[in-house]
């Protein structure tokens, strides 16, 4: 059995372990409206057209916690010779009726066994439009500072650069709620700005607490100055449980 | 509602048409992706001077790139670099051969390239010069690709050829990447070659922050690895239009200014037995930076 196999194995036990914490913090807490949601959320990325983000099928985990006006997410992949994790805070700074705004910062490391290690340091505002139960909308926009260390040269690369993220949810009824979103940047890929990532899908809640939906997910590498063409896509299973 | 569910489509819209910078009218021309270019080997060249004489132990190569035949708002220095050459000429200095670094039409329309074959033939009778070509991104827009390849030498975008003692590496980074197909290949050929190397391209690596550099910093990670464990001495590219050099200390990226907007060109000064690589750089109008008239280019970090 190869390391590859057993990060996916590895990955599976994080996910129940994290539900588990969570099933547990949540029932030890008192039930009113300030107690803190937790989102367990287990990943299947296949790859249809590979690249170099995309060239294993990936098993990721997140875990949300929504608590007052803060939303973190915790989020780890492991695919191939490649493993990355991110810390992702947004806090509400107004909120109102139909929106929120708030400031967010995340941080997202990498690590390409023996060659590199990346780390992205992102910070910026957050806008989300929700004047109807059946639809909202998130804006992100952040400034990016990526640091990436290469083991075999002794200079340390530094870039700034930009990140936007757009995502749009329906709710058409409880069980079909599709999405989509135009962004920069992937969970875990962060590449210059310039590289626009299209995904578009369906979520579907199960029970109160079970959600399980699909998205396919494609980009265009440099799609401001080139002939563009689609250099990547895959499908995305997923299955999100809330306590 | 309505006109919140429509609010999306704009957005849609405004990135594909920006993605059009010039009206790349088909997105989805499946010539765009590189890895339907012939980027899943790499072409061998027999390396021969065009009087067919032996190259020496130190000599030059000429470096042009982003001459944007087609561009209506700014014109080639032709008579400055022609008299350029004439001196050099003068004095028995003159490059052995040359490299044109891509953008060579603007859209990637046959007009465009039948100037750039005329531009080509006066330096190939005048001074005997051979010219190796690699493509950019404006080559293959309007799906430009079959255009390029009918009329460049050596007719594919991913080659390879040796001289006495240095391997020199052309690859197709003119849609913005090498693809893993270009990369896989690109990787089995310098792990198995033991002589100093020079890689040409189109984007830079690292240079700029934007859209004018390799996007994908896992790619462009993964070439540098490659690089420095690959004895790579020299990467050169264009692109940018301006003139910057990087050193990683194991090698050196160079960036050229453009021949058309920044009037500027280079000179690779090669040392086959030193095995030593530097670059030379002629601009008379740059973007950014200062204008240079001969000066060896350096990291200025």
């Amino acid at each position: 059995m190869n390391f590859y196999l057993l990060t996916k194995k590895r990955i599976c036990l994080v996910f129940l372990f994290l539900m588990l914490i969570s099933h547990l913090v949540s029932q030890t807490l008192p039930a009113n409206k300030n107690r803190p949601i937790f989102v367990s959320k287990i990943n299947l990325n296949y790859p249809i057209q590979k690249y170099f983000n995309n060239m294993f099928l990936a098993v990721s985990t997140d875990c949300d916690i929504i608590f007052n006006k803060t939303y973190t997410s915790l989020s780890a992949s492991f695919g191939g010779q490649q493993n990355s994790f991110v810390v992702d805070i947004i806090h509400t700074l107004l909120a109102k009726a139909s929106f929120n705004l708030g400031a967010a910062v995340k941080t997202h490391v990498t690590n390409f066994q023996n060659i590199f290690t990346e780390t992205n340091f992102l910070t910026g505002i957050f806008f989300c439009r929700h004047k109807s139960k059946k639809f909202f909308y998130q804006l992100r926009f952040d400034l990016m500072f990526k640091f990436t260390r290469i083991y075999s040269l002794p200079v340390f690369i530094k870039k700034i650069n930009y990140d936007f993220t757009s995502f749009f949810h329906w709710q058409i009824n409880r069980y079909i709620q599709p999405f989509f979103s135009i962004s920069t940047s992937e969970l875990f890929d962060y590449p210059l700005f310039g590289t626009s990532f299209f995904s578009f899908g369906c979520e579907s809640c199960i029970t109160d607490s079970i959600t399980a939906g699909a998205e396919y997910k494609t980009a265009f590498t440099d799609m401001f100055s080139v002939s563009n063409h689609i250099s990547q896509s895959s499908i995305n299973l997923f299955a999100k449980v809330k306590f | 509602m309505r006109k919140i569910c429509i609010f999306p489509l704009p957005i849609f819209i405004t990135i594909l048409l920006i993605s059009c910078n010039y009206i790349s009218n088909n997105p989805f021309y499946i010539g765009n992706d590189v890895n339907t270019r012939n980027t899943n080997k790499i072409k061998e060249i027999d390396f021969e001077l065009k009087d067919k004489s032996e190259l020496p132990d130190t000599y030059t190569a000429l470096f042009i790139t982003d001459l944007h035949f087609g561009y209506s708002n700014d014109t080639i220095p032709t008579t400055d670099f022609f008299n350029w050459l004439n001196d050099l000429k003068d004095i028995n200095e003159l490059p052995k051969f040359m490299i044109c670094g891509g953008d060579i039409s603007d859209y990637g329309q046959q007009a465009q390239q039948d100037e750039y074959k005329e531009f080509c033939r006066r330096l190939e009778n005048e001074f005997n010069l051979k010219i190796f070509n690699i493509a950019g991104n404006h080559d293959y827009y309007k799906s430009g690709w079959e255009v390029w390849k009918e009329n460049c030498y050596p007719h594919t975008s991913f080659y390879h050829f040796t001289t006495n003692n240095f391997s020199w590496y052309f690859l197709d980074t003119g849609t913005g990447t090498l693809g893993l197909q270009q990369y896989n290949a690109l990787k089995e050929s310098m792990e198995n070659e033991t002589k100093p190397k020079i890689v040409i391209t189109h984007y830079p690596l690292t240079i700029t922050d934007f859209v004018s550099t390799l996007q994908n910093t896992t790619e462009r990670n993964l070439l540098l690895h490659l690089f420095s464990t690959t004895n790579v001495k020299a990467y050169i590219s264009g692109h940018q239009h301006y003139n910057e050099c990087v050193d990683f200390k194991s090698f050196q990226e160079y960036c050229i200014s453009a021949f058309r907007k920044s009037k500027g060109w280079a000179l690779i000064d090669i040392n086959e037995k030193e095995e030593t690589v530097s670059v030379r750089t002629w601009c008379k109008t740059p973007k950014f930076g200062k204008a240079t008239n001969g000066e060896i280019l350096k990291d200025n970090d």
